[in-house]
């Protein structure tokens, strides 16, 4: 119990940081509008199958920007406090959770944006929600370990993308599909069968990021 | 020379020989390369042409039979077959009455004593009406006599559509396991890089990756070239071959992510927990994603397909396939260790 609140605690830590700022949120919003805006003047309109790609085409890219600071933002000395004083899986945990909630923020945020210039062709919305949602859980358990990976030393925006690209693909495959039966463009009866295989990877990648957290972060 | 040391090079090669002779030389059963038309008619005197693969038509003529099987226990022989030359025949089957109604698609059997049974799966059937008054009501549905085997001895399975092609299970299929192999091995080295920081476990680790990405290459283009042959085209909508390709592209990410890092120290420890990752996150790539019933798939035992093993691995193959992965796998030790050698070569220089 007494981890959780300290998870929740560095978690507050963060957020509060983030309102105090409010660079990243402003910084998101320019980038989701400015790149709808150029797909809009680009596009004109929409068919729902490029719409599905461009949402999830957009949605990566903004996801990379987004987490790629957030191991960056603490400084040397803040990083040998942290070290000393914060369990290792509780402030990767604090992380994650730190950046699904900025990514739904994105997901949310590029949805809305993509509906007011283009309509949106999703039909059951329960579905595409929670297919996001899973996309955006997996998206930040891979982003919060490449980052910390990436912004040891030196830190390096090439390293993190070069680690999170690749891996992000059976991920966003599978979020792809399950978005395309929420539009009904494909009909897949064996929808649930893909809920479980993501869930599967998510969990996979969360305990081996809990696992090898410590290592990358002794420096 | 130590030969302690040199033990399994020695073995690598001479079972690679091994390999490469028995399974390019070995013949493939006799079995049935077409047959015209595909399709047999009730109330009517079919001719059909059969072309043979391997077979001895002249050689064998007295004792050839061709039935048509229905089931497990009856069938329909043939009335009369003519034998055009050692891979082309004639049967003709006549038959009167109706085929049952629930059997849509029979398999052709051609016999002889000495090249044994060949087969021929979904021959279509087709009821019609009796056309005019001639009865030609000599060939009925009778139980299948006892007599079918296949050839006894070494020789590779005929199959439709596979041929001569089926040869490549030596070289794809276990290249691919061996790649397995060495990328566990790779990651092996990996954990224990993150354990105890060691120069020379992150060099092994990173050797054993690059012959990795090489097999998974080789097994990317053997593939590629079995597929245009039996399915038609280079690349097909696959799901292994997507996953395939995501699992190449998350190895060399690797490379790129190793080239990226100039610090040594941090270099070994970052890239040993990629590696980690990397092979936990490709296993549902390549074992669970593409056996589920749900996706298409043309390889075997994947997108509900019948597997690997049970009728489609021959014993005459896996006289050749298990050797096969051992020697690839022993190659594929050796080319790491060269590159090990390289490597801590150029280490020390700097």
């Amino acid at each position: 119990m007494q981890s959780v609140n300290r998870v929740f605690l560095l978690l507050k830590k963060d957020i509060t940081l983030e309102f105090r700022s409010l660079y990243a949120i402003g910084s998101i919003l320019l980038y989701v509008v400015t790149t709808v805006f150029i797909v809009y003047k680009a596009f004109g309109t929409l068919e729902a199958r490029t719409w599905n790609s461009m949402f999830w085409v957009l949605f990566l890219f903004a996801s990379m920007n987004a987490t790629l600071r957030s191991f960056s933002k603490t400084s040397s000395e803040n990083s040998f406090f942290n070290y000393s004083y914060i369990n290792p899986s509780e402030f990767i945990i604090s992380k994650i959770l730190f950046n699904l909630l900025f990514l739904v923020l994105i997901a949310s945020l590029t949805f809305v944006v993509m509906s007011v210039f283009f309509e949106h062709p999703v039909q059951d919305f329960s579905l595409f929600s929670s297919g996001a949602f899973l996309a955006c859980v997996g998206a930040s358990i891979l982003c919060s370990f490449s980052s910390a990976a990436s912004t040891q030393g030196a830190s390096n925006a090439t390293i993190m993308s070069v680690m999170s690209l690749p891996l992000t693909i059976p991920i966003l495959l599978i979020a792809i599909k399950i978005s395309l039966q929420s539009m009904n463009l494909i009909n897949d009866s064996t929808i649930s069968s893909d809920y479980m295989i993501l869930g599967g990877i998510i969990l996979v990648m969360f305990g081996v990021t809990i696992l090898l957290f410590p290592y990358l972060w002794k420096s | 020379m130590k030969l302690q040391k040199h033990w399994y090079k020695i073995a690598a090669v001479l079972i690679l020989l091994y390999v490469l002779v028995a399974g390019l030389l070995v013949p493939l059963k006799p079995g049935i390369m077409s047959v015209e038309p595909y399709i047999l008619k009730s109330n009517s005197v079919n001719k059909i042409a059969v072309e043979g693969y391997n077979s001895h038509y002249t050689e064998e003529e007295k004792t050839l039979k061709v039935w048509l099987k229905l089931d497990s226990l009856k069938g329909i022989e043939a009335s009369n077959v003519k034998v055009i030359d050692d891979n082309n025949l004639e049967a003709t089957f006549s038959f009167g009455s109706r085929f049952p109604a629930d059997k849509t698609t029979g398999t052709l059997l051609v016999h002889s004593e000495n090249d044994g049974t060949a087969v021929l799966p979904n021959f279509r059937l087709i009821n019609q009406e009796q056309v005019g008054s001639q009865s030609t009501t000599d060939g009925a549905v009778t139980n299948l006599p006892n007599i079918f085997y296949t050839k006894p001895g070494w020789q590779f399975p005929f199959r439709p559509l596979l041929h001569e092609t089926i040869r490549n299970t030596f070289f794809h299929v276990a290249i691919w396991m061996a790649m397995f192999f060495l990328a566990t091995v790779s990651l092996v080295y990996s954990i224990l890089e993150l354990r105890n920081h060691n120069p020379l476990t992150d060099i092994k680790a990173a050797s054993f990756t690059s012959i990795t990405i090489l097999y998974g290459l080789i097994g990317i283009a053997t593939g590629s070239i079995w597929a245009k042959t039996a399915w038609g085209a280079f690349w097909t909508a696959d799901v292994k071959l997507n996953m395939a390709t995501v699992a190449i592209l998350v190895y060399l990410a690797y490379i790129i992510l190793r080239s990226a890092i100039q610090d040594q120290d941090q270099r070994a420890r970052v890239s040993a927990a990629y590696n980690v990752f990397a092979y936990l996150a490709m296993i549902p790539l390549i074992f669970v994603i593409p056996r589920m019933s749900s996706v298409d798939s043309l390889h075997p035992g994947n997108g509900g397909n019948p597997a690997l093993g049970g009728e489609d691995l021959d014993n005459a193959l896996r006289y050749v396939f298990y050797p096969s992965i051992i020697g690839l796998i022993l190659l594929g030790i050796w080319m790491s260790n060269l590159r090990i050698r390289v490597e801590s070569l150029l280490n020390k220089e700097t």
